[in-house]
């Protein structure tokens, strides 16, 4: 048996502690939006929060996100209206789409440790994240555009 | 948009609706009874409008990130004179009756245009002879726009038309095929910019994929791929290291006379990460 927190709930469940954390929220939780690309940790596509940070859940073991709270492309925002997913939008940022999950939880968090992005923040923080439709330039003016609306935001309150 | 983008949970339902809708119009003799049971206006199998006059196209072509079920919708739309906002899109079954779903070769747009764009005119035509009959005027007085019919000043709505029961027009397949299309000229979305249908549900994580597809009693299965392409051959298969896997089920070698994956072996297990520790330890 293994707690933790998913999109703000408490969740136990009872899996073999090295199962991915990707296969949990996938299969046992039922959040499909988090997606399998690689399995090693070299796509980005099932990029997680874990404690804040930007994880790959293709990689980390179950037990290693006990008491943990974790957040999916589900639980960003109750409306999906996050200032990244609005910026997604503007700019139709996806084709296919596979691997926008992740594009989307790693820019977020690129944005909270960058409030105003270079490319070579973004170029160094986004590499690991690939995108076969090859989707990098909207990324790119997406995260910049995202990072100015979240600094309006923040200097409004 | 409203509501538009949980496309597979919306499309079933609507596709449900739409049976239930068929089934209930053939219960009543036509022009009597009908408005209070009548169910979305179907002129083809390639969309259907319901009572509030909302569009959903049904799109038969595989949707890769070329947005074509936008591309698809719009020359239906066009053809229709509806208001865009009132249109989504449905990815549909493989019901064999949806004929070729072939996507590829930059074909879908232009092969499906004559298609897509004579059902939108029928059912624009269907529509303006309904509301004609509803509004008291002929239908040559008549004009649709941003779905709604028009005579002297007067106006009923799509959706109202449908509600009201009124018969509309059927099309044969051979009166369908000789529907004039409009001219270039007359297009109002053809050809100009708007957001693309899919894109909502790619970001807050809706969107479905084969990955996401759930089949009651499903296993899950992992490829060996062999080292070339052609001309490969199973000799053995040694799952002995596998057997410790828990939820590994068998590895199956592929009988293929295509010979398109000659020399294939895949791993099943009851759960994705068991097929892929199983397949790396076969």
């Amino acid at each position: 048996m293994t707690s933790f927190h998913i999109n703000g709930q408490a969740m136990t469940v009872d899996v073999e502690d090295d199962t991915p954390l990707l296969w949990v929220i996938r299969d046992v939780i039922g959040l499909t939006g988090t997606k399998f690309g690689c399995g090693i940790g070299m796509c980005g596509a099932c990029t997680v929060h874990v404690g804040g940070r930007p994880t790959r859940s293709c990689i980390t073991p179950l037990a290693s996100v006990a008491g943990a709270k974790v957040t999916t492309i589900e639980g960003l925002d109750p409306e999906g209206q996050h200032p990244v997913q609005k910026a997604w939008a503007d700019l139709q940022v996806p084709q296919c789409g596979y691997c926008q999950s992740g594009q989307i939880m790693q820019a977020v968090s690129l944005i909270n440790d960058f409030p105003s992005p270079t490319d070579q923040d973004i170029d160094a923080v986004m590499a690991g994240n690939l995108c076969r439709c090859m989707t990098y330039v909207r990324i790119r003016t997406a995260i910049k555009q995202a990072a100015a609306q979240s600094k309006k935001v923040t200097s409004n309150e | 948009m409203s509501e538009p983008q949980h496309q597979s949970a919306l499309s079933r339902r609507a596709f449900l609706v739409g049976l239930s809708g068929a089934a209930v119009m053939f219960g009543f003799a036509p022009g009597e009874g009908a408005a209070q049971e009548s169910g979305p206006f179907e002129p083809t199998i390639w969309y259907s409008l319901d009572r509030d006059g909302m569009v959903t196209v049904n799109i038969t072509r595989a949707e890769m990130g070329q947005h074509i079920g936008t591309a698809i919708a719009r020359i239906l739309a066009d053809e229709l004179e509806v208001d865009w906002s009132n249109v989504r899109i449905s990815l549909v079954d493989t019901d064999p009756k949806w004929g070729d779903m072939h996507t590829g070769g930059s074909r879908s747009v232009w092969t499906d245009f004559p298609l897509y764009s004579r059902a939108g005119a029928a059912g624009r035509i269907a529509l303006i002879e309904a509301g004609a009959k509803l509004l008291g005027v002929s239908p040559s007085q008549c004009v649709a726009r941003q779905g709604a019919v028009s005579a002297e000043g007067r106006s009923i709505s799509y959706g109202e038309i449908v509600r009201r029961g009124e018969p509309m027009h059927k099309f044969t397949p051979d009166e369908l095929a000789k529907l004039p299309i409009k001219h270039a000229s007359e297009r109002r979305l053809i050809g100009k910019k708007t957001d693309a249908l899919d894109i909502p549900a790619k970001i807050n994580g809706a969107a479905r994929y084969g990955i996401d597809a759930v089949v009651e009693g499903m296993v899950y299965a992992r490829p060996k791929i062999p080292p070339t392409r052609y001309g490969s051959v199973v000799r053995s298969v040694d799952d002995s290291a596998a057997k410790r896997v828990k939820g590994y089920l068998k590895s199956l070698v592929l009988e293929d006379p295509s010979n398109l994956v000659p020399g294939w072996v895949v791993v099943c297990a009851r759960s994705y990460p068991a097929a892929i520790r199983a397949a790396d330890l076969v």
